[in-house]
């Protein structure tokens, strides 16, 4: 029997596990299926992925750099000479900040939503093979760190350890493990009823084998399609983070801080392209992963989870 | 029974989290004594600060001392500077961060229902399409994007509303309304998304029904149908969504607070993270807590109260 705490994202989960089941279906017409809809995101997720892990090599300026000498040229609009997308109130360059910014934006996305999956998907798939006594711990400390306001708790993180991204990564893969926790639960509850677990069990197959060879490879897919969700809500929680000046301190550039920093000329119309450059490269690339994985879990069959 | 197991499980999760809230706030670094006495005071005072505020007795013993005082109704204060009790904080504040929750609400739901209906009953056409695009748009802008980008357009540019001036429903009502509806469609532009895109689901399941079909087939005109027969069962997965939103929103809604300079409560809590008010941390963090798990609970009792299936699962 189900306990009720969080119907909706119990039942949604669920309902995108059961599907999942006639995924294998589903891969073998991939790549028929997935359209424009897909590629074109996707590869702006590359472009952003290669300009993030290269920004060191690539030819980009210095991004904190404040310009001493020549001609100083502060909110220069896009295009202006030397500065593809312009410069900041302090006269730094745009596209090489963004570029940077990228690599907080990106290992935040990536890593912290990585711990989160490990931690939440070991303990959901310990609860849901388990059940019993597991399951009741397990769920009760899901239950207490859900009712923790996530930001609240991110940025008392990041307050009383120290702004660094270490922290930052450390703060949100901590707010993530309960949703990973529910999900892989569920998925591991509808897969450990299967007739393949009963028949592994019956060759006498321990319970470990059961959970590493039977269930991990199954609950693996869903829960990995869920976890692209995550990591556009994991990218935006960093940019709400650095908006309230929270994520890695000044002068190192992040998106959500170069969007804060633009605010006073955007409010007073002077230079609203300080602000709305880095709003643009948020949103599409956000945009990009809620798509990708949309596309991803449609292809495999898999329903929307809501979070 | 079953209404007593969630509460047990209520009651449960509400001690866990204010052990947790607790042990969070007190094994942060930092001595409160010295935050709070004047840099001046002599060892003895500091020595009978701690005893008198428990600070000397072991872990648990304090954790008790700070329960049974909240029980009490006593959330604790801020002592030294502004000497601010948690519960006074909570009487400014509650309200503001309520109202704006409860206008965003208003605004997400009384567009979202209209633009579901409309994209269900117009399934895989081009306006369903369309409507799914702009969701699936507006789900993937941050709230604090949006609040930047509808300042720029509706206080710089065409200078129709203010900024960051909030007025209190006591002075002026239109003043009250203008100042909220800015941070209030920060919110609700993002939930108003969600619930397009669960409403629109669930209502083109629930337009297949049989039932539907025998509508039809009565000459009933279909804004009956839809309002009448097809949206009922098809919102209790977004009336849960609703609940766990509300829920999260009283501490999630910082960010807008903060930008918009509203007096509410998330507002509060991020100035006295900065300030290391532990004090306060402790006693706002644990109120909306419980606000989540209190809402949450009232959510599942709706759900089972609408579907009684659940009661006897």
């Amino acid at each position: 029997m189900l306990e009720q705490p969080q119907i909706a994202e119990i039942e949604l989960a669920l309902a995108d596990v059961e599907a999942v089941s006639e995924a294998a279906v589903g891969q073998r017409v991939i790549r028929r299926r997935l359209g424009l809809a897909f590629w074109i995101p996707f590869l702006w997720l590359m472009l952003i992925l290669v300009i993030a892990l290269f920004a060191g090599i690539l030819p980009f300026q210095d991004p904190t750099r404040i310009p001493t000498s020549g001609p100083l040229r502060i909110n220069a609009m896009p295009f202006a000479p030397g500065h593809l997308l312009g410069t900041d109130d302090l006269g730094r360059d745009v596209l090489s900040r963004l570029a940077f910014g990228a690599r907080v934006s990106l290992t935040v996305g990536i890593v912290a939503v990585g711990i989160g999956m490990a931690i939440g998907g070991l303990l959901g798939l310990l609860a849901g093979f388990y059940r019993g006594r597991v399951e009741t711990v397990v769920m009760f400390f899901v239950d207490t760190l859900l009712a923790f306001p996530a930001l609240i708790l991110v940025i008392a993180i990041t307050v009383f350890l120290g702004q660094s991204l270490r922290n930052v990564t450390i703060a949100v893969a901590v707010v993530s493990i309960p949703a990973f926790a529910r999900v892989t639960r569920a998925a591991t509850l509808t897969f450990s009823q299967r007739e393949f677990v009963t028949a592994a069990r019956g060759m006498g197959a321990t319970n470990r084998r059961i959970v590493l060879r039977e269930v991990l490879p199954n609950v693996l897919l869903p829960v990995a399609s869920f976890a692209l969700v995550v990591v556009a809500v994991a990218i935006v929680a960093e940019g709400g983070l650095a908006f309230l000046g929270q994520s890695v301190p000044s002068p190192k550039p992040s998106w959500g801080s170069m969007i804060a920093e633009g605010k006073g000329v955007l409010q007073d119309g002077t230079a609203p392209q300080d602000a709305l450059i880095p709003t643009i490269v948020m949103f599409i690339t956000v945009l990009s992963v809620n798509l990708v994985g949309d596309r991803l879990r449609k292809v495999l069959n898999v329903r929307e989870a809501a979070i | 029974m079953f209404l007593l197991r969630r509460l047990v499980r209520l009651i449960l999760v509400l001690i866990a989290v204010s052990f947790l809230t607790f042990s969070l706030t007190a094994l942060l670094p930092g001595d409160p004594v010295v935050s709070i006495l004047p840099p001046d005071s002599t060892p003895a005072q500091k020595a009978a600060f701690r005893h008198d505020h428990h600070l000397d007795r072991p872990f648990v013993n304090q954790y008790a001392f700070w329960v049974g005082r909240v029980v009490q109704g006593d959330l604790g204060r801020q002592y030294g500077g502004i000497n601010e009790k948690v519960s006074d904080i909570l009487k400014q504040r509650l309200p503001v961060t309520l109202e704006l929750l409860l206008v965003a609400q208003l605004l997400a739901l009384g567009v979202a229902i209209p633009v579901a209906l409309l994209s269900s009953y117009k399934a895989d056409t081009s306006v369903d399409k369309a409507i799914s695009a702009g969701a699936f748009g507006f789900l993937s802008i941050p709230d604090f994007a949006l609040a930047t980008v509808l300042t720029f357009i509706f206080a710089t540019e065409f200078k129709l509303l203010p900024v960051a001036t909030f007025v209190h429903l006591s002075d002026s009502i239109t003043g009250n309304l203008r100042s909220i509806i800015l941070p209030a469609s920060a919110i609700a532009i993002g939930l108003g998304a969600v619930y397009v895109r669960l409403l629109r689901a669930d209502m083109i399941q629930t337009l297949q029904e049989d039932f539907i079909l025998m509508a039809r087939s009565q000459g009933i005109p279909p804004r009956r149908i839809l309002l009448r027969h097809a949206l009922r069962p098809s919102s209790f997965s977004l009336l849960t969504i609703i609940g766990i939103n509300t829920g999260a929103l009283i501490g999630g809604s910082v960010i807008v607070e903060y930008y918009f300079a509203l007096p509410g409560l998330g507002n509060r809590l991020f100035a006295a993270l900065g300030q290391r008010e532990l004090l306060i941390v402790q006693g706002l963090v644990l109120i909306i807590a419980a606000g989540y798990v209190i809402v949450n609970f009232m959510v599942d009792m709706l759900y089972s109260v609408i579907d009684p299936r659940i009661r006897h699962a």
